[in-house]
């Protein structure tokens, strides 16, 4: 009986930056929006300011978001957006989950 | 573990539906209609007034927009934050759908206008069918279930209407009134649970 072992060398080839839970819940929430600010992805991902704020410092030097202080009216903003390059590691990173976890349900 | 990530991105594009506010802008939108076809019900406007029509909407609509992100910056994003969503040009399935549905209903209108059709057909129906259009293609981006209804109740509505033979304005006139209503039941309930499940963020002392 013959294995394929292709499904799980394909988990441990995933991107360890986006494989934490925090940092791919970010990247979930922000690939599915133009961009969401500080206060929602606190609210959404329950994570502390603190720990936010390092989560999201590790993604912007790894070029997967970009984050702009502005004003929305007199109300300041951080906002973080997706760039390109962190779409398709975030898309690549699902694809190598889905391969994953098909084989395992077989 | 994908379709939670997935789920999480789900909520993110229904965050704009969040606070109830869309809904309401969207009731006072219809109220504005269906005030526009009593008016003309009863004032017997000519057909150049459609001209005027489109002004009415148009206007309508963004001095509507301007009001709701108004009171957005004020009451929803302080409390749980600011979303940008993504303009829907990224879908070219779902702007495809859009295109056609615009040139076909275009069309049909330039098709009543060059055959001289004196009076405007079946408009009940074509209201229900554009009302029906843009809640089920709210319904598909958001994956909220309850625009869904709307639409086909909006499109079910029209029908029964215009075969009621209460008139072209005034079978519009009440459809876009019981959408509106509807709108703002929607609205009234989706912002009740949005100010009791949440309050404004305040720092802590060590925050600050």
């Amino acid at each position: 009986m013959s294995v394929n072992p292709q499904p799980i060398t394909s988990l441990t080839n995933v991107d360890r930056l986006i494989h934490e839970p925090s940092r791919s819940i970010i990247l979930a929430i922000l690939s599915a929006v133009q961009s969401a600010d500080f206060l929602y992805l606190l609210r959404e991902t329950g994570l502390t300011k603190g720990n936010l704020t390092v989560h999201l410092s590790k993604l912007e030097a790894a070029g997967f978001i970009k984050i702009e202080k502005t004003y929305k009216g007199k109300l300041p903003l951080t906002l973080c957006s997706i760039t390109n390059e962190g779409e398709q590691a975030f898309e690549n990173y699902r694809k190598q989950l889905r391969e994953f976890l098909g084989e395992e349900h077989k | 573990m994908d379709n939670n990530l997935k789920a999480s991105g789900q909520r993110a594009v229904q965050y704009w539906f969040k606070d109830g506010l869309a809904e309401l802008g969207g009731g006072v939108m219809c109220l504005i209609l269906a005030v526009y076809f009593g008016l003309q019900q009863i004032l017997q406007s000519s057909q150049g007034s459609f001209a005027i029509f489109f002004l009415l909407v148009f206007v309508a609509a963004f001095g509507i927009r301007k009001v709701m992100l108004w009171y957005r910056e004020r009451s929803t994003y302080p409390r749980t934050g600011f979303v940008s969503a993504k303009s829907g040009l990224e879908n070219h399935w779902l702007l495809g759908v859009s295109i056609l549905f615009t040139l076909l209903l275009l069309g049909f209108m330039l098709y009543t206008i060059i055959r001289g059709i004196q009076t405007v057909v079946w408009i009940p129906v074509l209201c229900g069918v554009i009302f029906a259009f843009i809640c089920t293609m709210v319904g598909y981006q958001t994956k909220l279930v309850r625009f869904y209804y709307l639409g086909a109740f909006c499109l079910f509505l029209g029908i029964v209407l215009a075969l009621s033979g209460l008139g072209d304005f005034w079978g519009a006139a009440v459809l876009s009134l019981v959408t509106s209503l509807i709108l703002f039941a929607y609205g009234i309930i989706t912002r009740w649970a949005y100010i009791h499940q949440t309050k404004t963020i305040t720092e802590n002392a060590d925050e600050r």
